[in-house]
């Protein structure tokens, strides 16, 4: 049987702010705070909308981290560190803790230092003062920012990019690699994302409006979402962990560079349940990858109204927008929070334009006070599909304790 | 533990030049008959390369499989990330939307996988120089879960002038080829595979110091269980190189011919002291 992996501590930074606090109340008041970007080029329409960490947010962050972070802020940099070092406080750790001595660090990004290439490029900074742009340095700063001496990497998989690295971490968990592990997802405003969505018109002046039969676009979103993991026989006693990780399921489409494929995400679902010995009815609760985007909401709504009829879904790209690499590292710290509090904050559209007839939480928050499975979903340009499945946290060890 | 089979093994090495990206010098003349041309002026080099490499002795009519696709680099597709930049800049509203799908840090895997059908596991794993050890680990991972069964490991990079300016910042002393490596490893028993990861804590903890910095980066050599060290089988006198293209080739060619019993041992070391190592046995022998 496969060690029991459990979430003990939870950090994030959005646009709702620095904290996982702000990020839960934003999500059950379904308030987003979108703005206008400025147009980046001649093809770019003006008055696209997307979500940035507010300024307050970050010079709080930047307040947190390493002094050599400081020196040179990237921001997925300042904001995975930070997300990092709110977690393992969550946990009740402190930076070089015994138990992240050896930590496995994983950090799921799709553009990583983007902001340190583009200003290359643009010749805005030279490179000693991008800082570099190797994505590697973002796990190594966050690593070296909590006190692990283990395995430090990134993993790129787009916008899955976060549950993928949840899963590279759950196997390193389980394979005995370490006890620990300090994982989750970062991305920082891309001004190549952006010339790349609107050069797509998958960008524009509405607001993301995820299952709604009135979407149209995606709205971009920054930020950073991290977690800490903890084998069973590792969970600190007296702590309660927020949830149990059950399995990640990963596979790829290999269908086509940016449309999903129906069949590819419905076998991620396969392999989800698979994996973890679940029935589409144990899963009540599933915080959908929910883009906005037509083809996306299509295909998700599909699948959970003919294989998930009896779930709640939500989906949290319409508040806080969507957040690239770090959106499944968005949707992982909510299915834990929803586990801990059994509340399921609600899609920030109507229910009367609820395209599919799939039971899409609106308006209230809604409690489920035997919420016993959360399904996370996370899919990406490249056919990249991840979905993670939390728990309630029962544990046996408890007795122990 | 792991286990698995190896059934091929490739490298390609481009030249040494400042500006690979845009002047790869020399290339196999098979290149374009192999990965077609259709979309190409969207791909950089790297995203090229580790298509031939799959493509290259591949069965085209192979149908659909669960195969896992793991891609090691630093810098992947940086140089069509940087390129989308320019298009922009330079073309406006006659930007192409063919250009974005090519220009995100995991462009390279997405067309591996749709190219070859595998539908399995992708990742693109970057751990700077200890990228190596940890893509293998996460093929073999694959096969340990029952996930698939064959896993098609890519190891490399092609640098674009600014990830040649972006590498070479670090001062490591270590020599800069843009070259990618291909293994397919199947599974299987015929090798065990055993991890151990490590590190030298003062490095780690940023503690100023260069005491092993002489060792950053990868070696490979072959052992008597452990015993003995083959230093014939490192690479002699080349520096050693930041891309993990070469180290991996070498490494999975000795474990291809690996006597019964035997192992070969592949270590990478980081220029922030993080060690990680992957010691491969050929089942059989005296010792079993």
């Amino acid at each position: 049987m496969d060690e029991r992996i459990f979430v003990t501590g939870l950090g994030m930074i959005s646009p709702a702010g620095a904290g996982v606090t702000p990020f839960w109340v934003d999500l059950c008041a379904a308030r987003s705070r979108f703005e206008e970007l400025t147009p980046l080029y001649a093809g770019m329409k003006p008055g696209v909308l997307a979500a940035r960490v507010p300024r307050g947010a970050r010079m709080a962050a930047l307040e947190r981290v390493s002094a050599a972070t400081r020196a040179r802020p990237r921001a997925a940099s300042v904001f995975a560190e930070y997300a990092a070092l709110a977690a393992i406080a969550d946990a009740g750790m402190v930076p070089g803790d015994p138990g992240l001595r050896n930590a496995v660090v994983c950090v799921g990004t799709n553009d990583g230092h983007a902001d340190a290439l583009e200003n290359l490029v643009a010749g805005r900074k030279d490179l000693a003062g991008t800082g570099g742009f190797s994505s590697y340095s973002i796990a190594e700063g966050v690593a070296r920012a909590v006190g692990s001496t283990g395995p430090a990497f990134v993993v790129h998989n787009t916008c899955a990019s976060s549950n993928v690295a949840l899963s590279c971490a759950l196997e390193m968990l389980r394979s005995g690699v370490a006890d620990t592990a300090v994982v989750g997802g970062c991305d920082s405003y891309s001004e190549k994302n952006t010339i790349g969505f609107s050069s797509l018109q998958a960008i524009g002046p509405t607001a993301c409006r995820p299952f709604s039969r009135n979407r149209r676009y995606v709205t971009p979103s920054e930020g950073a979402g991290i977690m800490v993991l903890r084998t069973e026989r590792a969970v600190a006693a007296g702590r309660a962990p927020y949830a149990e990780l059950l399995t990640v399921a990963v596979n790829n489409d290999a269908s086509h560079p940016t449309a999903p494929n129906s069949e590819g995400v419905a076998d991620c679902h396969r392999r989800a349940l698979d994996q973890c010995g679940l029935k589409a009815d144990d899963i009540d609760v599933i915080f959908a990858h929910g883009t906005g985007s037509r083809a996306n909401d299509s295909i998700e709504g599909a699948i959970f109204a003919e294989t998930y009829p009896h779930a709640a879904v939500t989906a949290i790209k319409g508040t806080i927008g969507h957040l690239m690499g770090a959106a499944g590292a968005a949707g992982a710290v909510a299915s834990c929070l929803a586990l801990e509090k059994r509340l399921v904050p609600p899609t920030a559209v109507g229910a009367e334009e609820v395209e599919v007839g799939i039971d899409l939480v609106t308006g209230a928050p809604r409690a489920v006070p035997r919420l016993r499975h959360v399904q996370n979903n996370a899919f990406g340009f490249g056919g990249y599909n991840a979905i993670a499945i939390f728990g309630a946290a029962t544990r046996e060890a408890s007795d122990d304790d | 533990m792991f286990q698995f089979n190896l059934s091929r093994v490739a490298l390609l090495a481009l030249e040494e030049r400042e500006t690979p990206d845009v002047d790869p010098g020399e290339l196999p003349a098979d290149l374009w008959d192999v990965i077609g041309t259709g979309g190409d002026q969207f791909r950089d080099w790297f995203t090229r390369l580790c298509l031939y490499m799959v493509l290259s002795g591949g069965d085209p009519s192979r149908p659909r499989t669960d195969d896992t696709v793991v891609i090691g680099t630093e810098y992947g597709n940086a140089a069509a990330v940087a390129g989308l930049q320019r298009a922009a800049a330079e073309q406006g509203r006659r930007l192409s939307a063919q250009a974005f799908p090519q220009a995100h840090s995991s462009s390279a895997s997405a067309f591996v996988n749709l190219t070859i059908g595998a539908t399995g596991r992708s990742i693109t794993v970057n751990a700077a120089q200890l990228t190596p050890v940890l893509s293998l680990w996460q093929v073999l991972s694959a096969f340990a879960h029952g996930r698939s069964g064959a896993g098609h490991l890519l190891v490399g990079d092609v640098y674009s002038a600014e990830a040649l300016a972006d590498a070479r910042h670090d001062e490591t002393g270590l020599r800069h080829r843009s070259g990618v490596a291909y293994g397919v490893l199947t599974a299987g028993d015929e090798f065990t595979a055993r991890f151990e990861f490590a590190s030298d804590e003062k490095d780690v903890e940023g503690t100023e110091g260069t005491e092993g910095r002489e060792h950053v980066g990868g070696h490979t050599w072959t052992s008597d269980d452990g015993d003995g060290r083959s230093p014939a089988a490192i690479g002699g006198d080349q520096p050693v190189e930041r891309n993990g293209a070469f180290v991996t080739a070498e490494f999975l060619r000795l474990v291809l011919g690996l006597r019964p019993g035997r192992s070969a041992v592949l270590r990478c070391r980081g220029l922030d002291g993080r060690r990680a190592t992957v010691t491969v046995s050929r089942k059989g022998g005296s010792d079993g």
